[in-house]
């Protein structure tokens, strides 16, 4: 019996190392996948948060209170991305709108915009 | 610093504000900070004329931009205390309007666009969305290359030196703009 066992734990052995190569395998392609996609692929939560602004700045029977509160509720750190996002997304978005959303200068947001591979509409 | 006041504006563009109507034009942060930013803001005053005023919120916007270190906005507000640039007030009237237009209150668009409505105004802008979006409102709009376009039509700049600046405004400030066609098209067209 005891010999037994201890002939399973050699191939047990070999299947978890080959399972942690492959998942370390994958973590990189991972990583490297979100490296060569993410200044223009927006990450799941970007988009979410960017389709509720989106659809608050064109819900007409909103106040601008309501559509303030909306703005303001998007976690800091995913702003700028948020605001890229709409703006392309979205043609009722202005630089204005950019502004408000990423919380700079309407002077910065082409080059925020730029940062994002988002090319702003210049008249 | 003082800037030449051309008030004649005939024949040379049907975007800008026809001779002997005198409209107020509302010019918006980012045109400010364009032709700021290339040191070139008389050019502003020469094809669009006097008076021209900012909103409160572009006031404030430039002001904040030079808090932050964009010093190139200092010579846009001198402009103002030599009164060659104007802040506008917003009365009861325009903030009704301001809780109407569809912009966020506390950016220049929004002010700017609410003042232009009370007051048949025009507004000058290089946000294409916020160009149509302020035609679609009623008012009076001018885009940047309207302004391009009348500074080579008015005899102001050849268009050697126009097409210049817009490559300045591309290597410099990064602006790509549309329809460059139609800057230079044949003002008998």
């Amino acid at each position: 019996m005891f010999s037994e066992v201890r002939t399973m734990e050699a191939p047990i052995a070999n299947v978890l190392e080959r399972l942690d190569r492959l998942m370390a395998e994958m973590s990189a392609v991972r990583e490297e996948l979100t490296r060569l996609e993410l200044p223009h692929m927006p990450s799941m939560q970007v988009a979410e948060w960017a389709q509720k602004v989106n659809a608050a700045i064109n819900d007409p029977t909103l106040s601008q209170k309501e559509r303030e509160e909306v703005v303001k509720s998007v976690p800091t750190p995913l702003r700028h991305a948020v605001a890229a996002e709409c703006y392309r997304a979205n043609k009722n978005v202005t630089f204005g709108w950019v502004a408000a959303i990423a919380g700079v200068l309407a002077l910065e947001v082409p080059d925020l915009l730029h940062a994002h591979g988002v090319e702003p509409e210049f008249a | 610093m003082k800037f030449p006041i051309c008030c004649t504006l005939t024949g040379w563009n049907q975007s800008l504000p026809e001779q002997g109507w005198l409209v107020t034009t509302l010019l918006d942060t980012n045109i400010l900070s364009v032709f700021a930013k290339l040191g070139r803001l008389e050019l502003l005053f020469q094809v669009l004329g006097a008076p021209l005023v900012i909103s409160p919120n572009v006031q404030r916007e430039l002001q904040s931009g030079l808090a932050l270190g964009y010093e190139n906005l200092r010579p846009a507000l001198a402009l103002l205390e030599t009164g060659q640039l104007q802040a506008i007030s917003i009365e009861a009237a325009e903030q009704g309007l301001l809780a109407r237009v569809p912009f966020p209150p506390d950016k220049g668009e929004a002010d700017s666009l609410a003042w232009c409505i009370a007051h048949a105004g025009t507004f000058v802008t290089n946000d294409e969305r916020a160009a149509r979006r302020a035609s679609a409102l009623g008012v009076h709009v001018v885009r940047q290359r309207d302004i391009l376009r009348a500074l080579w039509v008015k005899g102001l700049l050849s268009i050697e030196q126009v097409r210049a600046l817009i490559v300045e405004m591309e290597t410099r400030v990064g602006i790509i703009l549309p329809d460059q066609d139609g800057i230079f098209a044949d003002p008998s067209d």
